[in-house]
């Protein structure tokens, strides 16, 4: 048969029976659409999970029994013997920095947000920051957002915001190389005044060049009798990777949902296309009849099973594009890692693909189940 | 109207396996349906409505209730001065290095927490004035995590602590363990500092109020409301995937009958011309609608209550269990009732304009 009468044909045959055509575009949509929104909320989650490695070459120092860094506490001292002891084994330049950082978890709005006070010319050089609007800060009450941080909160650069009683300025918009973190940073200096402390701090950062091995400069840290006992020294994400543990149940949670989504839309379409097929067993015995081969009618049914697919699959790709652009604003947010819906390509790519198997699987079953009747029971039913 | 039900339970029977599939479809409806509410239930549970009325002094910007304030033993002073009748101070923090070993652990004024924390002892008894240093009481679900009772020694930050008793409070505060304020602050580090202090609202100060050098007063619960609040954006979002699979059951629903009252359109013709009335097709339909979801709804039901029984979820050292409330297994229920009768009136609505004699002359 010629591609063109095939597709005329398909066409007269889904118009004709349009009523039901357009309910079966519409169920099918809805399943798929459950199925993306799902697979979208495991992606949060495995973004939750994980912490993507950054080009960083920053040593982190904190109080060992910290779990959370606001916990930790050392003084310039401790900082200092680290950096001692790097020198010591790798030379005189392998630390390019050594410098303090006042890390507190605050609670604004409701939201969890990080605040970081680094001395500024380290804030600009070695933070892993990017300024994407605005000015860094220049004085003590001049603070730098992160852009997860404005958009939750509603704050834009000029405006000023009350932390523990100071009126603070945003000057600048900037985005961390590590993770989607609402975070606000500001100088050390301003750190120290707005959290009242004196010599203490909660992560100490060294700056190792890039000649040296950072898993070797770890490694030797966290073994010299030199290094300061009651410390432990971390990796950019390793740090901040303990946090992710925090959503690892809900992860489970997640994959749950997806699976039984994936189900739905394996039954949904399954379903769909298997009764199209078994209330036609008589026109498709008449077709056979008249001289129809099975496999030319299979590819018919196919046809129009699959041309069903991929309309519900496209609808159901705007409504969650729609959905998707309508949850930015209200982001999920856990201990300050934040993270939005999003339709990957992965995603997109495996809810096609599982939609059209299991509308082709509908067909076939339902195809090789009437085969097995002989012609005249097919036109008797 | 029972010769229409058989009739339409016989057809059922007859082709099951897409009524297999859509009852499979409305059992992961309501699956996901009670999963939500099991879990929005277990966190209303253990960080809704505490059963206080006190106020929290804290670090402003904190979440003192959790850990992240640290105030000095002079605000309690200063609140005295302002004719505050109590300020009982407590430590909350926690101990652990990794999300597996993680402890809350409360300080408490041995001499009068009692007077701001209703608790029940089930094994041992509570801590009391001049008791031991190094002895704690903890809730029962820390308890269970770790397998201790009374008598036994726990680990905290490396220090051996005894277990005098276990108690129950009935929320999150049943992860907890309490030991006495100085041991708090020995054990962490703090000084003389301690983390909050709990105060009576009696006006002299009210939620919303600072105090010089960064003190915040906060109604008491708000904390764990702020953040058990973190989980409704995912809330949301899976209220939205038991939507559409809602929309996708009932449209899939209305699909299933209108096709298979079509195959049937002949003997439904015949029975109308025998006489049976127009509302004898609503029955047929409706007859396999309802069995089909309440199928769904047991189905999914035992599914929700299999996964439950093994599932529960720790989050930041304290276990969330949910569970089916009578009330959220009867609005699955409900709602799967309504997919029946939605998915019932489409078809039914369409199936009646058609020409009765037209559907005789089918076959």
């Amino acid at each position: 048969m010629k591609f063109s009468v095939f597709g005329a044909y398909l066409f007269k045959d889904l118009f004709f029976d349009r009523g039901r055509s357009f309910l079966t575009i519409f169920s099918l949509t809805a399943v798929i659409v459950s199925y993306l929104a799902a697979s979208a909320i495991s992606d949060v989650f495995l973004e939750f999970g994980s912490q993507p490695q950054t080009g960083s070459r920053n040593l982190l120092i904190v109080s060992d029994y910290a779990l959370d860094p606001m916990q930790s506490k050392l003084d310039d001292s401790i900082l200092q013997a680290a950096a001692e002891v790097v020198r010591q084994e790798f030379g005189p330049d392998s630390v390019l920095s050594a410098f303090p950082t006042i890390y507190r978890t605050l609670n604004i709005n409701g939201r969890n947000l990080r605040m970081l006070a680094v001395p500024r010319e380290n804030l600009m050089r070695d933070s892993s920051l990017t300024l994407l609007e605005g000015d860094w800060p220049e004085s003590d009450e001049h603070v730098i957002v992160t852009q997860e941080a404005l958009q939750l909160n509603g704050w834009k650069i000029g405006d000023r915001i009350l932390i523990r009683g100071s009126n603070l300025l945003i000057t600048g918009r900037v985005q961390e190389e590590a993770a989607r973190t609402s975070a606000i940073w500001m100088t050390y200096d301003g750190g120290q005044k707005l959290f009242n402390v004196q010599s203490d701090f909660q992560i100490g950062v060294l700056q190792i060049d890039d000649s040296q091995d950072l898993t070797t400069v770890q490694a030797h840290l966290e073994q010299d009798p030199h290094f300061p006992t009651g410390y432990a020294v971390y990796l950019n994400q390793q740090l901040y990777e303990r946090y992710t543990d925090i959503v690892r149940d809900f992860l489970k949670a997640a994959f749950s949902i997806a699976a039984l989504a994936s189900g739905a839309v394996i039954l949904g379409t399954f379903n769909a296309t298997s009764l199209t097929m078994a209330e036609r067993k008589q026109e498709i015995a008449i077709l056979q009849t008249i001289g129809f081969t099975s496999r030319t009618i299979r590819l018919f049914l196919l046809g129009r099973t699959h041309l069903q697919t991929l309309v519900a699959f496209c609808l159901a790709w705007g409504v969650m594009a729609i959905i998707v652009q309508n949850s930015l604003k209200f982001p999920i947010v856990f201990y300050a890692k934040t993270a939005v819906l999003r339709l990957s390509p992965e995603i997109l790519f495996l809810g096609f693909l599982l939609t059209m198997l299991s509308a082709s699987l509908g067909v076939w079953l339902t195809a090789r189940a009437q085969s097995s009747l002989s012609l005249a029971d097919q036109l008797r039913e | 109207m029972l010769a229409i039900i058989r009739f339409s339970l016989q057809d059922m029977l007859r082709h099951y396996k897409p009524w297999l599939a859509m009852a499979g479809l409305v059992a992961a409806t309501n699956l996901i349906f009670l999963g939500l509410g099991g879990y929005r239930n277990a966190i209303q549970q253990e960080f809704g409505k505490l059963p206080y009325d006190d106020l929290i002094v804290q670090e402003s910007n904190s979440n003192g209730e959790f850990f992240g304030s640290r105030l000095s033993p002079e605000i309690g002073d200063r609140l005295l001065a302002m004719g505050i009748s109590r300020a009982i101070p407590e430590i909350h923090d926690y101990t652990g290095t990794s999300i597996t070993n993680i402890i809350i652990l409360r300080g408490i004024d041995l001499e009068r927490y009692q007077e701001v924390n209703f608790f029940k002892i089930l094994a041992g008894r509570a801590l009391q004035p001049g008791d031991a240093r190094r002895t704690a009481m903890i809730g029962w679900r820390l308890a269970d995590r770790l397998n201790l009772s009374p008598g036994q020694e726990m680990t905290l930050r490396g220090r051996q602590f005894l277990v005098m008793g276990t108690f129950q409070t009935g929320t999150y505060v049943d992860n907890e363990a309490w030991i006495a304020l100085e041991d708090a602050q020995a054990l962490l580090g703090y000084g003389k500092d301690i983390s909050i202090y709990i105060i009576p609202d009696e006006g002299i100060l009210n939620p919303g109020d600072t105090l010089p050098g960064g003190v915040a007063i906060v109604k008491r619960g708000r904390g764990p409301q702020t953040s058990s609040n973190q989980f409704e954006p995912l809330f949301r979002i899976i209220e939205l995937i038991y939507n559409a699979l809602g929309i996708a059951a009932i449209l899939t629903l209305a699909n299933v009958l209108f096709r298979m009252a079509w195959i049937h359109r002949r003997e439904l013709a015949i029975l109308r011309c025998v006489g049976f009335r127009a509302c004898a097709l609503v029955v047929y339909l409706l007859s396999q609608a309802l069995v089909l979801t309440w199928v769904g709804v047991i189905l999914g039901t035992l599914s929700t209550a299999l996964l439950f029984s093994f599932l529960s979820t720790d989050l930041v050292g304290m276990t969330l269990h949910p569970s089916i409330s009578l009330h959220t297994g009867m609005a699955g229920l409900g709602q799967s009732t309504g997919i029946a009768l939605f998915g019932t009136v489409l078809p039914a609505w369409w199936f009646n304009r058609l020409n009765l004699a037209d559907q005789l002359r089918s076959e």
